[in-house]
């Protein structure tokens, strides 16, 4: 377990570091940053953050996001981690695990934003569509 | 969900209470006494309740509240077809009574579950276990424990349990994906099994299936290209990979979506399965399993389904590419059409007799039915967040 969380950290250190020159260097991401909604895959069209993070991240993680395939990800359980590192996981995945990388799918912004979203708990607490 | 879909829900769900409460109190208008033959149940994945369904009318009959997180939630039925079990992700098993349309047991018998199965005499039902570990064993009549299976290995940690399906003899079978074994544990002496444990089956099983003769198990590996099989008839010669190297070194593209592994798409001589991070479904020989066909598809295949006839399998795709649905020809072994019924299609369920072709559209709150021969939409039903689609002609079949 250690030696998996010390290849992990040492591979955030990697990721995490040119995301967050991102995120320095293209401020107001939120809206240039995002992918025009027509050109998304149909699955993903007309759909919230939170709706995809309840229904597609949890075929692996649950619909509650307390854990199946993947780890538990409620607030709670990632209180230790932050954003950047989140987003970095999120983004690149976990080689050597079930976890893809989502950077095709989604811009550095609304990564940012799932995590953010994660960390706060909030997810769980909606159910819009 | 809107409002005129839940009015639509609400009103078909009355009725049977109605029938119900008619035949307890042996009223003078006493409906006809109905069997559950035709009868299914379709998981509203998102509000912990399951819709009990007429697959003749089309109709939901019922809905039964109360069972809690039902992502990737399961059902296996009793013999007699009257009596369901589901099986849900936050460990909870629940066994409903389909012809009251109400909860009879529960036990909340786990932290985290993916599935479970009942034994071929009825008696057993198991449930496969995340956290912890193993498998949980309880009486199908009470849901009283039976027995625990802890998924022990290397130094005494616990496996992820996946993939468990009842086999002839009173056998459970089942893949522990951290461990990379298959254990089958034997009840036919009693309640205390006998476990056989095959080790070294591949890396990383994801899920399991058994051919519908019950003869052969067959694990599907993340962790690399292939499938663990395993004969039944000869458990003491261990595991053999099949499809090795399917990817042929080839870089996987990202899996967002586990393939699933069902005993529905054996036709005649050929298995079709799903490949892993591949928009591919893999054909093989059931004679001595060598690779027949790769058959290239629209996305990654989540569950491949052949009707009973055996003339066409129907696939539908990982997110995001999750609103389509593409039909094998199985004499060309090529797609021979291609559907977009709606948004989020998770689950493909053909009617007992396979004239049907049931699929669950979650991001549109609804369920399509369409003609499995002319593959035209014949009904739309309003159902919140649909997932799994289980017909009680499932309680006949091994490994189902």
């Amino acid at each position: 377990m250690l030696i998996r969380n010390s290849a992990f950290l040492r591979r955030l250190r990697r990721t995490a570091f040119p995301l967050l020159l991102i995120a320095v260097t293209v401020p107001a991401l939120s809206a240039a940053g995002t992918p025009a909604d027509a050109e998304r895959p149909a699955a993903l069209r007309g759909r919230s953050l939170g709706s995809i993070v309840r229904e597609d991240c949890g075929a692996c993680h649950g619909l509650r996001l307390t854990g199946g395939l993947g780890p538990d990800i409620t607030a709670s359980a990632l209180s230790g981690r932050d954003v950047g590192a989140l987003a970095a996981t999120i983004e690149h995945g976990r080689p050597g695990t079930a976890m893809p990388p989502f950077g095709p799918l989604f811009s550095p912004a609304e990564i940012r934003a799932i995590a953010r979203g994660l960390k706060s708990g909030r997810y769980l607490q909606e159910n819009d569509r | 969900m809107t409002r005129y879909a839940r009015a639509a829900a609400m009103a078909f769900r009355a009725w049977p209470l109605l029938l119900a409460a008619a035949l307890l109190g042996g009223c003078a208008t006493t409906p006809a006494p109905r069997g559950t033959g035709d009868l299914g149940l379709i998981v509203q994945r998102a509000d912990g309740r399951v819709s009990l369904v007429d697959a003749s009318e089309r109709a939901e009959l019922a809905e039964i509240d109360g069972l809690g997180d039902l992502s990737h939630a399961s059902a296996v039925f009793s013999r007699d077809e009257r009596f369901a079990y589901v099986f849900g992700r936050d460990g909870a098993l629940t066994k409903v009574d389909l012809l009251r349309g109400r909860i009879v047991a529960r036990v909340q018998q786990a932290g985290n579950s993916i599935g479970g199965a009942i034994s071929g005499d009825g008696r057993l039902v198991a449930v496969s276990n995340y956290e912890p570990g193993g498998v949980r064993v309880f009486d199908a009549r009470t849901l009283e424990p039976v027995a625990r299976i802890p998924a022990r290995y290397g130094d005494g940690e616990r496996a992820r349990v996946v993939g468990l399906v009842d086999a002839p003899g009173e056998r459970f079978v089942f893949s522990l994906y951290e461990a990379g074994e298959i254990w089958i544990a034997d009840f036919s002496g009693g309640d205390e099994p006998s476990i056989t444990r095959i080790r070294g089956v591949g890396r990383k099983p994801y899920d399991g299936l058994i051919t519908p003769e019950g003869r052969y198990y067959i694990a599907g590996l993340f962790g690399e290209d292939g499938l663990a099989l395993v004969d039944l008839w000869h458990p003491e010669r261990g595991a053999r990979e099949i499809l090795a190297g399917y990817g042929r070194g080839e870089k996987r593209l990202p899996v967002y979506k586990m393939p699933h592994l069902e005993g529905w798409a054996m036709v005649d001589d050929y298995a079709l399965l799903p490949a892993v991070g591949r928009h591919e479904v893999l054909v093989v020989d059931r004679d001595d399993w060598h690779e027949v066909a790769r058959i290239p598809v629209h996305g990654q295949p989540v569950f491949v389904m052949a009707g009973p006839d055996g003339r066409e399998a129907w696939v539908n795709f990982a997110f995001p590419r999750n609103d389509t649905v593409q039909v094998i020809d199985m004499d060309t072994l090529k797609v021979d059409d291609t559907l977009t019924p709606g948004r989020g299609v998770l689950h493909i369920a053909f009617s007992a007799r396979g004239e049907e072709v049931w699929l669950s559209l979650r991001d549109d709150d609804a369920v399509a039915v369409y003609d499995a021969d002319t593959h035209e939409p014949l009904a739309r039903l309003p159902v919140p967040r649909p997932s799994g689609i289980f017909f009680t002609d499932r309680a006949d079949r091994i490994g189902l």
